[in-house]
Order: C-alpha cells, then structure tokens, then sequence
C-alpha cells in the first residue's frame, strides 16, 4: 500500500467513531461444567462465576439462580441489571475506568449477549430498590421479565459501610456480565448494526441540509444510591462535557444508584440507551445527529447552575438546532431538567424533555416539581404513583418482605399470601426517563 | 332580549296574532341585535324568559335597516337615528339580522 | 328500559323569576323543566328526562353555604334521580361557583354522577374541575343550545356508567388528572418523532403541559414615596363593623369599598373582619392589625408618605377563586388610578 493511500485510510478514520455492534441472540440460560454460548443457550458455570466473585473479600456468600421469561418468579430487591458484552476489536475493554483500563471506547466490535442479563439482589443497602416480576400483570411494567437472567445474590461481611456494601454489588454485576461476555467473544453475531459519528466538521460537511441535533443525557449524581459513573469518575465530581453515543454502548457510563426503581437507569438501560439509537435510526435522513452531551444532577444550587450553564454553551458552541433531554430520577433533578430546557431553549435550540410523573396515586397532584412555559415538547414515561397489585409468584429470589420497604410500597404492601399492592414506582425500570418504555400518561 | 320586553311581545302576538306585528330593534351591536331577533323568531336561546322555546316567528328588523328606514319619514329619521346610524356597524348589523329572518322568520316578505 | 332519571339546578334569572334583585330567592323545587330543561329533555329525546328542577338564588346559595347545601340535597334526596345537573353558568362567577359547590356535594353525598357546565374563566372552574365533570360553554347564556348538545349526551354517558375519553374528545374542562397507558411505541421513539415535528415548525402535541404558574412582575419603585397617595388594600377581610355587605367569610363573591377619611384607628367598635380562615380575636380586638390605618395615619403626620387614600379595598382571601380575586381587582384597579393613588399596600393573612 502507498504511503499516501496509508496517511488517507488514517485520516477518514481518525475524523470518525465507529462501532460494530454484533447481537448474539440469546434464547435461554442453563447453568453448564463450562460457560458458554451454543446456538443460542448461554451455559454457566456456576462454580466459576461464584469463585470469581467470592474473590472480593467484602462478599460472603454468593447464590446464582435463572429466571426465565414467562416463568412465576419474582426478584427483589433488584439492585442493577447488566448486559454481558464483550469488546472483540478496537482499543479499551467494556466498562473502561472501571473493570478495564480507560483508554477511550467506542469503535471496532463489540458484541452482545442480547437476550440475557444479570440481575444482582441480596440484603436491602437502602429502600429504594426494585421487583422484577416475570410473568403476571408486573411483567408488563419492566423490560427485565422478557430476558433470560442470571440473578445473583449476594451477602457482604458483618458492618460493612453502606457504601462499601454499594459499590461490592455494584462490582458483582459488572464482574459478572464481563466474564459471561467472555462466551461471546468467538461467536459469530446473528446481526451486526454499524453505529458512526462523524467529526463535527465533517458531519454538517455531509448532510448540510439536516437539522443539527445532539442528544443530552442527565446523569444521576445526589450521593450514595443516587450516583453514576463516567469511565469510573463519579458524576458528582464532573462538568458537563462531550461524549460520543458509541461509547456508552461499550459501557463508558454505569449505574450506581437506585433512585426509585421506575426511573433509575440499571446499566442495562445505559448500554441500551434508546435515545441513541433511536437518533441513529433517523440520522442522515431527518436529522444530523451529531454527537452527544452529558451532565450530572447534583444537589447543590451552584453546581445546578454550573452544570446547566455549561451544558447550554457546549449546545449553542456546537451549533445545534434542536436536542433531546432525558432526565433521571424525579423531585429534586426536576430543577435540573427545567433549567437545562430553558437555557437551551433561551440559546434558540428546540428542546423534547423525557421525564416521568409523580402525580400521586389519583393522579390529580402536579407531575413535576418545576416547570416552566418553554418546556413545550415533553415526552413522559407515566405516573410513577399509580398502584398496582402483584399476584403472588411462585418463587421469589431476594427477599419479598422488602416490599413494605421500597419507595412505592408500604407498611402492609406485602400480603399474607405473597401478594404486593404497591406503586410502579417499585418497579424496576417502570417509568424509565431514556424513554426505553411505551408506557406513558394523558390527561383527564 | 329582557323578561319583561318577552313577555310584552308574547302578549301582543297571543292579542294580534303573529302576522300582524312587526318588531322594531335598536340595539347597539350586531350580535345583541341577532340575539333579539332571535329571541322573537325561534325562542329565546338562553331559555331564561317567557319565550324560552317558544318559536313566533315574527317579522323583525332593525331600526338601521332599509326596510324600516324606507318607511319613516326621513327628516324625524335624521333627527333621531342619524347621528346612531353613523357610530354603528350597519352593513355587519343588517347581515345579522337578515340571516336570522331567512332562517327562523315564518313570513317571506 | 325506563328512562334516566335527573334532577337539574338553575338560578332564579333562568327560572323567568328575575335579575340581581331576586338572588336572595331561596331554594325552591318544582316538578318537571323550568327554563332551560326544556332544551335538555329535548335532546335526552327518550334516554332520560329531568324529572324535578330546583331554583335557587346566588346571593342565597353563596350566602347561606351549609343551609343551601343542606336544604338542596334533602330536594334531590325526594326524586331519588340518577343523575344531577347544575346551570350551566357559562360565565356568572357566582353562579358557576353555586353550581359548582353543589354539584360535588351531591356527588358526595348522594353519591350519583353529577354534570354542570361553564365558561373556562368562571371561577367556580377552577375551583371545581378536578371534583365534577364541568363541561365547557361559551362566555354568555346565548350559547345554551349549543352548551347543552354535549351536556346532554355526555349526562347520558355519566348516568349510563359509560367509559369517560379525554376531555378534548369529550368536552369538558381538563380535570387535571394523569392516567399511565401503552402507546404503540416507545418514550424515545417518540421523542425523536416530536423533535424533528418541532424542528420542522409541524403540529405536535406535548405529552404533559406544564401548568400555569401566573406570576406577576412587580413594578418599578417609586421615585419619591413621600409625595405619592398610598392605598391599602386587602384580602384579609377586613370590613367595617357588622359587615354591611355581607362579604362571604370564605369563597368571596363580592368586594367592598369603605371610607376611612377621620379614622386614625381602627378599632372593635368601628371594624371587624369577616375572614373566616383564621382565628379572627386579634383582628377583631384591633382591625389595624390587618389593615395597619393606624401606622399609615402616622406615616402620613411625619411626611413619609404623601397621603392615605380615603378609601380601602377589601374581600376575604379564604378559599375565594384565583378568578374572582383578578376580576376584582381588575375592576378596583381602575377607580385606584382615576383616584390618583401611585402605590397600594396589599396585606393578606
């Protein structure tokens, strides 16, 4: 090859990110003496996996169960869900700054386990996680009840610190997934989607005729349960900043937090993250799609609007026609969400909010906590209060009394014969706010 | 139109019959006038007075209109409608009360 | 099947009884339409039929609450109907709120469907579209056929247990309330969709209106206060001895201008307040309290101000309609500014 052809291959290459996403598609989940995936069936050494995590002197004892779709299982209290992913070409390794180095993600192969997840449960850390039920009226409510889990259960060492107990589960999930990826690593995807983002110059080059837009994701960042992370830097401790889209599909961004269970972002969600591929779906047709912004939701007044502020010049520096903002969590990040719209808005960029509601269980209270006129365009994944009544299951992993605990249940949720009155708000992924859902709400 | 001027109309129409009244509005708007003519001809339509579904189908006009005007005599006209004539929205007023007349009004002359 | 049975409440202006000068009328039944039934028995044609109408005055509604309510329910209680309807009131403040008022106690008490209809900016809107059905009509009583050919059907759907739709679809007034259901695809989706709408300048519509916060801009500061004619005004109900006027001590219907010229102080003898939402000893023991004459009258000997306004504005804040309260004002405001007063002191309790 020439030395020219050689120089202008690297320069079209260093102008773009590019990400091969390979689907394995998972149809069951086995336990098996190796762990591997065979046409279709994930098989998983239960003893290896277990040793694996045990490896963390904070954990104790490690269960790992199946629970299949369709089946009369409930999992609670649902800590994260994970999907076992596994970087086969290109620089860094899945969730970098965290499980692998954090050279920059996001271009090359990457393949899926699409199909199956990891679900970590175990003793309550606070009262904010959720139920996953996979089959009945709940089933309906969580995207979690049509994979095939690998639920894992943990206990930690006596007087372990709250955030210690966190962060060994949030592990336990990640450790997981990455080692089940592993059986994916040499199996030839079933379907391979090309996702690629263009330099900013070059991308208006392109399609100068399509409306610019960036998508802007909050991330949750209020302290302990509440926080995420961004090639493992806490959120908290960030400024709003620039991110590519395929980067979070290698794992860039994870969750550490379980706000209310309907509208916390499991990691599952993240590396699913709908925004970015439904943006992918209309780029370079409708729209240009030109990259990404994150910033964080932090409690503090200042850094509310410091944050917001800056995410508003990144908008307007990149010179952006319209965005898509997706909160997470409800309350106090409603402030966050209004004045991350209005100083957009105020830049001349059009804004779509994705939020949920909180309007009480008759649905007649005020949905959000803020609000302003110019937030016009609001997409909303439904009142998180309406209550709905779970019949018991057969088998519960996890411990079902933690109903009368979890925000959206109560003193008496959980009933003598296993059934759960209690919110949706106690669901995992219920009312989630990256619009991963189809539920939504109107008005009466 | 009021209770009281309903109910003077009911009377004199049960007293003289239909045909043989006419009905002289001077209202100040186009609107209220149409309300007027329609409280006489179809029933009052708020349904609170003495003509409240009750259809006379009267012959109505209004004091602007050509066909009351073209029959005073012109110098009391000036006199007393002249100046009125000027501040109010005739053309709108006689549209108004022409459309109420072909819809609700029994007599075609 | 036999009929719907309904019972409907009018004012005394729609019974042909009279105008303002009759709106003490206390409450009468009688069998059968008065008035605008006419138009709904028309329109019920063989479903249902309004088997008693009772007449009622504002003034005596919004007067005598607790006796109104009492004494309109026993009426509906005898006919035992299947449903009831109010007004509609399209946009008589005190008759939207009478309608209002009743038509939940029934639903409360009786515990039937119950309908009535107004003007988006009546104040018993407001104050009652999260409790009943208010469907919405035009500002004035010309628009009645109209009002009732979707009141009527509606009343059938009500009474018949029907499943309600939304309220554009249905007519009536946005209650306010949020209900979770599938869409056919997903919030991103979705969001992606109204974007590029948005972007576009096309039609879309936004799955949550934000509500309405009306705030006001205060204006800028007065140059020289001590020349300028003050005003006090208030909704803490402050009235003169023995409330003349009778301002309801809740849900007020009515303001009241009083001269104070000659008053250096307000006190148990000359004032009261009428305001029943707090415990009114202090207020009564001393009216300055809430309307600090006494402290302007001062201000005034001292050159601080220019001068007190000879005359107070007053109602009672309790419960009263964010529509009623800027009706009011917007009224008053007028005779402030004819009056020369540069600035008002609003107190409120």
């Amino acid at each position: 090859m020439s030395l020219d052809i050689a120089l202008g291959k690297q320069k079209e290459e260093v102008n773009c990110m590019r990400l091969e996403l390979g689907n394995i598609l998972i149809k069951d989940v086995q336990f098996g003496e190796e762990t591997k995936v065979v046409d279709g069936v994930l098989y998983v050494n239960k003893d290896e996996l277990t040793n694996l995590l045990l490896e963390d002197e904070n954990i104790t004892s490690v269960s790992i169960e199946m629970a299949r779709p369709g089946k009369s299982i409930r999992i609670t209290p649902v800590k994260d869900v994970v999907e076992p992913r596994v970087k086969v070409d290109g620089p860094g390794g899945i969730f970098p700054g965290v499980l692998s180095k954090v050279e920059t993600v996001g271009t090359g192969r990457t393949h899926v386990l699409k199909g199956a997840a990891v679900v970590t449960t175990g003793k309550i850390v606070a009262f904010q996680e959720g139920i996953v039920d996979m089959t009945g009226p709940g089933a309906d409510y969580t995207p979690f009840s049509k994979l095939n889990n690998v639920v894992i259960s943990c206990e930690v060492k006596e007087g372990l610190k709250q955030h210690e107990h966190e962060k060994a589960l949030r592990m336990v999930g990640l450790k997981s997934s990455k080692y089940l990826g592993e059986a994916g690593r040499d199996v030839e995807p079933d379907e391979i989607n090309t996702y690629e983002t263009l330099s900013l110059l070059k991308s208006v080059e392109k399609y100068p005729e399509l409306p610019k837009v960036a998508y802007v994701q909050m991330l949750q960042s209020q302290g302990l349960m509440h926080d995420t992370y961004v090639y493992g830097v806490d959120a908290k401790q960030t400024l709003s900043t620039l991110i590519n889209p395929t980067e979070i599909m290698d794992g860039a961004i994870i969750s550490g937090n379980c706000v209310s269970a309907c509208d916390k972002n499991t990691t599952y969600h993240h590396l699913n993250n709908p925004v970015i591929h439904d943006m992918f779906e209309k780029h370079g047709k409708e729209i240009n799609f030109v990259g990404m912004i994150i910033t964080n939701e932090n409690v503090y007044l200042a850094d509310k609007e410091r944050s917001s502020d800056w995410t508003a010049k990144l908008a307007e520096y990149l010179g952006l026609d319209g965005v898509i903002i997706s909160q997470e969590g409800f309350g106090n990040p409603d402030t966050d969400l209004i004045m991350n719209c209005k100083k957009i808005e105020d830049k001349g960029i059009d804004t779509v909010i994705i939020t949920d509601e909180y309007a009480g269980r008759d649905g007649a209270s005020q949905s959000l906590a803020d609000a302003d006129p110019k937030a016009d365009a609001v997409v909303t994944g439904g009142n998180a209060n309406e209550v709905i009544e779970l019949p018991p299951m057969d088998k519960v992993i996890g411990d079902a009394r933690v109903a009368n605990k979890i925000a959206g249940g109560f003193d008496g949720s959980l009933k003598e014969d296993g059934s759960i009155v209690v919110e949706i708000q106690a669901i995992t992924g219920a009312t989630n706010e990256l619009g991963f859902n189809k539920l939504t709400a109107k008005g009466y | 139109m009021d209770l009281e001027n309903q109910k003077r109309v009911k009377d004199i129409t049960e007293k003289h019959g239909a045909e043989n009244v006419i009905v002289v509005l001077g209202a100040a708007e186009a609107e209220a006038a149409g309300l007027a003519a329609e409280t006489v001809t179809a029933g009052d339509p708020t349904f609170a007075g003495p003509l409240a579904g009750v259809q006379l189908g009267l012959r109505v006009y209004h004091a602007v209109e050509p066909q009351f005007k073209g029959e005073v005599d012109a110098d009391v006209y000036e006199d007393q409608i002249g100046m009125m004539e000027m501040v109010l929205e005739v053309d709108e007023i006689i549209e108004e009360m022409t459309d109420i007349r072909e819809e609700f009004c029994k007599f075609n002359d | 099947m036999s009929k719907i049975r309904i019972v409907h409440y009018i004012n005394q202006f729609f019974a042909g009884i009279g105008g303002e000068e009759k709106a003490d009328y206390k409450p009468e039944i009688r069998e059968g339409i008065v008035g605008p039934g006419m138009e709904f028995n028309k329109k019920f044609g063989d479903e249902a039929e309004i088997v008693a109408t009772i007449i009622c005055g504002d003034s005596y509604f919004n007067e005598n609450l607790d006796e109104a309510k009492a004494k309109v329910i026993d009426m509906v209680k005898e006919y035992n109907p299947d449903l009831f309807i109010a007004g509609p009131a399209f946009n008589a403040g005190r008759y939207g709120v009478a309608c209002g008022t009743i038509a939940n106690a029934v639903k409360e008490e009786l515990n039937i469907p119950v309908l009535t209809g107004m003007y988006e900016e009546n104040p018993g809107a407001d104050m009652f579209k999260k409790d009943v059905y208010i469907m919405e009509t035009k500002n004035s009583a010309a628009g009645m056929r109209k009002a009732i050919k979707t009141m009527a059907p509606f009343a059938i759907k009500l009474a018949k247990g029907e499943e309600i739709g939304g309220p554009k679809e249905e007519g009536y007034m946005a209650r306010g309330i949020r209900k979770n259901y599938f869409a056919d695809k997903r919030g991103s989706a979705r969001a992606v969709d109204m974007l590029i709408n948005k972007l576009n300048k096309k039609k879309f519509e936004t799955e949550f209106p934000m509500p309405n916060f009306d705030r006001v801009d205060p204006n800028p500061a007065i140059k020289d206060i001590t020349k300028s004619k003050i005003a006090l005004v208030t909704s803490g109900g402050i009235v003169p001895k023995g409330n003349p006027d009778h301002i309801e001590s809740s849900s007020a219907s009515k303001y009241g201008k009083y001269d104070i010229q000659g008053f250096n102080d307000l006190t148990s003898e000359t004032h009261e307040t009428a305001h029943g939402g707090y415990d009114p000893v202090y207020a009564n023991e001393d009216a300055d309290r809430v309307l600090p004459v006494d402290v302007l009258r001062d201000l005034e000997k001292e050159g601080k101000i220019g001068e007190l306004h000879r005359y107070f504005y007053t109602t009672t804040g309790n419960g009263t309609a964010v529509a009623s309260s800027k009706a009011f004002a917007e009224e008053f405001a007028k005779e402030l500014i004819a009056d020369g007063v540069e600035a008002v002191i609003l107190t409120s309790t």
